[in-house]
């Protein structure tokens, strides 16, 4: 096994472990096939809930701005940013197994590890439009 | 007071006066906003001193002063993505409702950039209206009011939401009555600034340098 596939294999320990980082994460594609909602199809990933990001004042700003980065084999259909905005990901209100689970919007897809297997998706809440 | 300063207020309050809630008008040059402040119709826009020429070839020596004023108008706006959430989150919806309501998704980009396009519309109609040529100033004591440049600024997402910008120079030119008095501040002592100048001691400075003893 080289090193790519030890790094890999690595990630059930950094990013799916449910005693450690690992979140309950449902991915809907654009035709509206939901993935994960069940034990047997389910997807693990780690979440980071706030970024830093600097405001046009130059401030550093802490904002809501979920980052799911998750096991790329342990998807069924993977992300495209060609796809977006139509993918659509729901994830826990707060970093919890049993929080519920809101939707966010797929703003943006990064593949930036997909040589060692995982990719990110980077979510935008969004809002009920009015009836 | 110099007459820029009563234009920067004439304009302020001219905005404010025609925004019947569409945008709120901040009259200085402010930090930084948070998304959620300005976002859904709380678009603001800030009007503000920005550069000053002073010709001299328009000016006499001991008469009034020319003054080409440039105020910035800078517009923020920000939206957040909107769709059927309610249709996304249920467990009930079959899968051809969740792809339509992700079809029907509206990007938070698509509504920021209309809703600052339509900020720019709305702030240019009212400044430069036939009624505004003195924007407010005697008739006189302005001229050439006209905005020379709109300009949309990209700025970084804040979370949620994705934050727009544009920037607008009015230019114009004020006479300026120079009165040779330096500007009083505030008189409310909560406003004033006190500035304390260290001089030196003259008892000090005063005292003569002490001898030296040295050499034969």
């Amino acid at each position: 096994m080289n090193i790519r596939e030890t790094i890999e294999e690595g990630l059930a320990d950094t990013l799916e472990d449910p005693e450690g980082y690992g979140l309950p994460v449902i991915l809907i594609d654009p035709d509206g096939v939901v993935y994960g909602n069940t034990e047997d199809d389910a997807i693990e990933g780690q979440i980071v809930y706030e970024t830093v990001e600097i405001d046009e004042a130059g401030n550093e700003v802490i904002v809501h701005a979920p980052v799911v980065t998750a096991r790329r084999s342990s998807l069924t259909r993977v992300p495209e940013d060609t796809d977006r905005p139509n993918w659509g990901c729901r994830i826990p209100i707060t970093p919890s197994r049993t929080a519920d689970k809101v939707f966010y919007s797929v703003e943006q897809v990064s593949e930036d590890g997909g040589s060692i297997g995982y990719i990110s998706l980077k979510l935008t809440r969004a809002e009920q439009t009015s009836p | 007071m110099m007459r820029f300063r009563t234009l920067k207020e004439s304009v302020a309050a001219i905005l404010t006066a025609a925004a019947d809630n569409r945008y709120r008008v901040i009259s200085y040059q402010d930090q930084g906003i948070a998304a959620e402040e300005i976002k859904d119709g709380w678009q603001t826009v800030r009007a503000y001193y920005k550069k000053g020429a002073f010709p001299k070839s328009a000016c006499s020596t001991d008469g009034p002063v020319m003054h080409d004023v440039t105020l910035s108008l800078e517009l923020i706006a920000s939206k957040a993505a909107k769709g059927d959430v309610a249709t996304l989150e249920s467990d009930t919806a079959t899968d051809a409702e969740r792809a339509a309501a992700l079809l029907g998704f509206e990007k938070a980009t698509a509504g920021a950039d209309d809703a600052i396009d339509e900020l720019i519309d709305i702030v240019f109609n009212i400044l430069m209206a036939a009624n505004k040529t003195e924007l407010g100033l005697d008739v006189g004591d302005i001229a050439n009011r006209w905005i020379d440049e709109a300009e949309k600024m990209p700025l970084p997402r804040m979370g949620q939401y994705v934050v727009i910008g544009a920037e607008m120079n009015l230019s114009c030119r004020v006479v300026e009555d120079l009165t040779g008095a330096v500007p009083k501040a505030a008189e409310d002592p909560a406003t004033t600034t006190s500035v304390e100048v260290h001089q030196p001691d003259s008892t000090v400075a005063d005292e003569a340098p002490a001898e030296v003893s040295g050499g034969n």
